[in-house]
């Protein structure tokens, strides 16, 4: 490629909503939600609405990932559709289904219309394959919906590889083709939130057509406004030990290392006690709310209790 | 739309090419992603740009490493504004030159960034025994640097400050919180004392960049991607590395391992169907299936655990104990000399690094001897699990296939092959090698579904997605 060509956009590109337009403001309003997003984050978001690319956010569980997604929802005011993966989810229900009850209904009802012919539904589904009895799952939803949506496809390392497959119709043509009915295309680009714990390797494919945003546990400066953000009163200097702490737990070799939330409960935990000071001795709650496997709290323990 | 410079996109396309030299995947689309992407932000700051190019370029954690060591490179060591700012700091230094001993103590007491750069650039005029022109990567500079900022002994004059003023009789019984607070400032200072050989580091490829140039540079710099470096040859430090990004791909390996090929839906459950047809008028619109049974997964696997497999052995314990973990038949050996069962050491073991340590002690206990004997180790293990291996069973052996120039055994995997579903077979060293010397591999192979060189994660990762 030669250097200076820079490929058009091409114009059926949404124009994004001025609120997703820059990064400075995307991160304003993402604060204002209630969600304290680093300059990244906001730079991803407001790169992933004006190019109309999907996003796909892997990170350590309790990063944030999934509350993201809501906090966009929110901030744009846009509705906020939201598939849950697991293992064994198929097209019917990440894409559509029919709705055979009402199919059934509807000939039951026709039968005895003059215009009716069982010859035709049976040979070309005459009357039956009709959106009027397609019922849209939430990747069809998002794409359907009137207003732009903000669609989470919430884990999506749990499905199978094959049906990752189906996803890529909806993320890179926001469409979805119906055998029976055509492509149903977008009324309006979705903004997409895929999330992923890295318990597997995506596809390369579906990698490709995404942006990618790895959510770290946040740097101590952010994870302090975090806390201050969630528990106001609590005590300036016991905040700084207790970021201090959960830094230096999430270091070591531990099953399960705290997530903001178990730093915001273990914030809480200490304001209502009416602590001042950070006690790990077996007896005291700290450990216990920040760790949950026995192991990790003795591993803790021995790393952080005893002098070097 | 912002105007972008023609140098900005030759740049970012270099940039590109020298990620893609370094074994990051980047397909055409991506680029073509970036330079849009690049097009349309308002490229004012740093962390614009990095952004940008890192969520269309990257699309995996395993490579932000490397993303961020080339960008800095690219993009930070001498964009226009990084130089003046450099100038003026010289400028600033050149006037009153920071007493460094006294700055490193404020460092690492109390961590300001711009205090840190600002010594870390005096620290590599003063010590760094620059010398222009030289294709170096510059780790002697660096080295040189470190050594003449005296930085470990005043970090650990800073740690035994941090460490106690009472002294060492009261620590035991000493209050908790106290205990802990002295914990975390030792940490911090430690961060801050990396923090401070990192700018050092910076600051010195900064200067190299200016010498010679980004390209030759980078290229001097290029070092293997974790996921291509050789395994048998890996630091500890590496070895730590490739095992963290193990996680995702031994849960695939497993899951493809253990998968049968069988339809999707399973007999249909007339009950239910029954039931359901109740809403439709009796009409059985919808068959309702039984849920597919998961089928009981049995697994084999028979690990060299010999000297000259040393690091690819523990290696196969990481990946063994995860598999152990995640399926309940699984059946594992280890061998050297003498094949022995050690399903329990795996089961019992809580991480890779546990299991590491009680393979090694077993290895002794057991009586494993000292020289490996292919042949001999094959045939105790058919004898001990050849009975119950059945078609939905499959052997993984881990091993170099190195048999001393003993007899092979072959029959023994032979039978073995016949009776289970599939044999794999992972080697550590390359295929050029299989016919080499002692290699009893080729004589394995015709016995084995596939036979796979597994040097580094990237084939393991490769014969997983083959498995497929």
């Amino acid at each position: 490629m030669v250097a200076g060509s820079v490929p058009p956009i091409p114009s059926a590109r949404p124009v994004a909503a001025d609120v997703l337009a820059d990064a400075a403001t995307v991160r304003a309003r993402l604060a204002e939600a209630g969600y304290l997003a680093d300059d990244r984050t906001a730079g991803v978001v407001s790169l992933a609405a004006r190019l109309g690319k999907p996003i796909l956010v892997e990170g350590p569980a309790g990063t944030g990932k999934t509350q993201l997604a809501k906090s966009v929802a929110a901030m744009a005011a846009r509705p906020l559709v939201r598939l849950q993966c697991y293992e064994g989810i198929d097209e019917s229900k990440a894409l559509y289904e029919w709705d055979y009850r009402k199919q059934l209904l509807w000939i039951q009802a026709a039968r005895g219309a003059e215009s009716f012919s069982a010859d035709a539904v049976v040979e070309n589904g005459t009357g039956i394959f009709d959106e009027r009895f397609l019922l849209a799952r939430p990747m069809l939803e998002a794409i359907r919906s009137e207003q732009p949506a903000v669609l989470l496809v919430d884990e999506v390392d749990r499905v199978d590889a094959e049906t990752e497959a189906l996803f890529l119709e909806v993320l890179a043509e926001h469409q979805v083709s119906v055998p029976e009915l055509g492509r149903l295309e977008a009324r309006h680009i979705p903004l997409v939130f895929l999330t992923s714990n890295g318990t597997r390797d995506l596809s390369e494919a579906l990698k490709r057509r995404c942006l990618f945003l790895y959510l770290d546990y946040p740097a101590p400066d952010r994870e302090r406004e975090i806390v201050a953000q969630a528990v106001p009163g609590l005590d300036q200097a016991l905040t700084e030990r207790l970021i201090a702490l959960v830094h230096a737990l999430r270091r070591l070799d531990v099953k399960k290392p705290p997530s903001i939330s178990e730093t915001i409960d273990l914030a809480w935990t200490l304001h209502l006690l009416g602590e001042t000071e950070l006690d790990l001795s077996p007896s005291s709650l700290g450990l216990n709310v920040l760790l949950k496997h026995r192991e990790d709290v003795e591993i803790a323990g021995a790393a952080l209790g005893r002098p070097a | 739309m912002t105007a972008v410079g023609a140098p900005l996109l030759n740049r970012t396309h270099r940039f590109i090419d020298e990620l893609r030299d370094r074994g990051v995947p980047i397909s055409m689309v991506e680029r073509i992603d970036a330079m849009r992407a690049v097009g349309i932000t308002e490229l004012g700051t740093d962390t614009g740009l990095r952004t940008v190019l890192q969520a269309t370029l990257i699309k995996t954690a395993e490579h932000l490493g490397v993303f961020d060591e080339v960008f800095d490179l690219y993009f930070r060591a001498s964009n226009p504004g990084g130089v003046v700012a450099a100038d003026e700091t010289g400028a600033h230094v050149a006037r009153t030159p920071l007493d460094l001993e006294h700055a490193v103590r404020a460092v690492l007491r109390a961590g300001s960034d711009a205090l840190a750069r600002q010594v870390a650039e005096q620290a590599v005029t003063e010590f760094g025994r620059f010398e222009p022109g030289r294709p170096v990567a510059g780790v002697m500079y660096e080295r040189w640097t470190l050594e003449g900022l005296r930085l470990s002994e005043l970090e650990t004059e800073q740690l035994a400050e941090a460490s106690g003023a009472d002294g060492p009789g009261e620590v035991g019984d000493g209050d908790p919180g106290h205990r802990l607070g002295r914990q975390l400032s030792r940490r911090q200072t430690l961060d801050r004392a990396d923090a401070l050989r990192r700018q050092v580091r910076e600051v010195i490829r900064e200067r190299l960049v200016d010498d010679r140039g980004v390209d030759a540079v980078a290229k001097t710099l290029r070092r293997p991607l974790t996921a291509d470096l050789d395994i048998a040859m890996a630091s500890r430090d590496q070895l730590a590395e490739i095992q963290r990004l193990m996680g995702p791909m031994q849960r695939k390996l497993a899951t493809t391992m253990m998968r049968k090929r069988r339809d999707r839906r399973d007999l249909i459950d007339v009950r239910a169907t029954v039931r359901a047809s109740m809403t439709t008028g009796g009409v059985p619109v919808r068959l309702v299936h039984r849920r597919p049974h998961p089928v009981k997964p049995q697994l084999y696997v028979l690990a060299d655990m010999s000297r000259s497999v040393a690091t690819f052995a523990s290696f196969t314990v990481t990946l063994v104990t995860a598999m152990a973990q995640l399926f309940s038949r699984l059946r594992s050996f280890a061998f050297i000399q003498n094949a022995a069962e050690v399903t329990d050491v795996f089961r019992q073991a809580e991480g890779p690094q546990q299991a590491i340590a009680a393979m090694e002690e077993f290895v002794i206990a057991a009586g494993l001897g000292n020289y490996t004997d292919y042949g001999r180790a094959l045939r105790q293990f058919h004898r001990q699990v050849g009975g119950e291996l059945e078609r939905r069973s499959t052997v993984l052996v881990f091993g170099d296939a190195r048999g001393n120039y003993l007899p092979a055994g072959e029959q023994a995997l032979a039978s073995m092959a016949k009776r289970a579903g599939s044999v794999f077979w992972l080697n550590p060293e390359p295929d050029s090698l299989w016919a080499s010397g002692d290699s009893l591999m080729r004589v394995y192979e015709p016995h084995c579904t596939e036979v796979a060189a597994c040097r580094t994660l990237s084939d393991l990762r490769r014969f997983i997605e083959r498995l497929q």
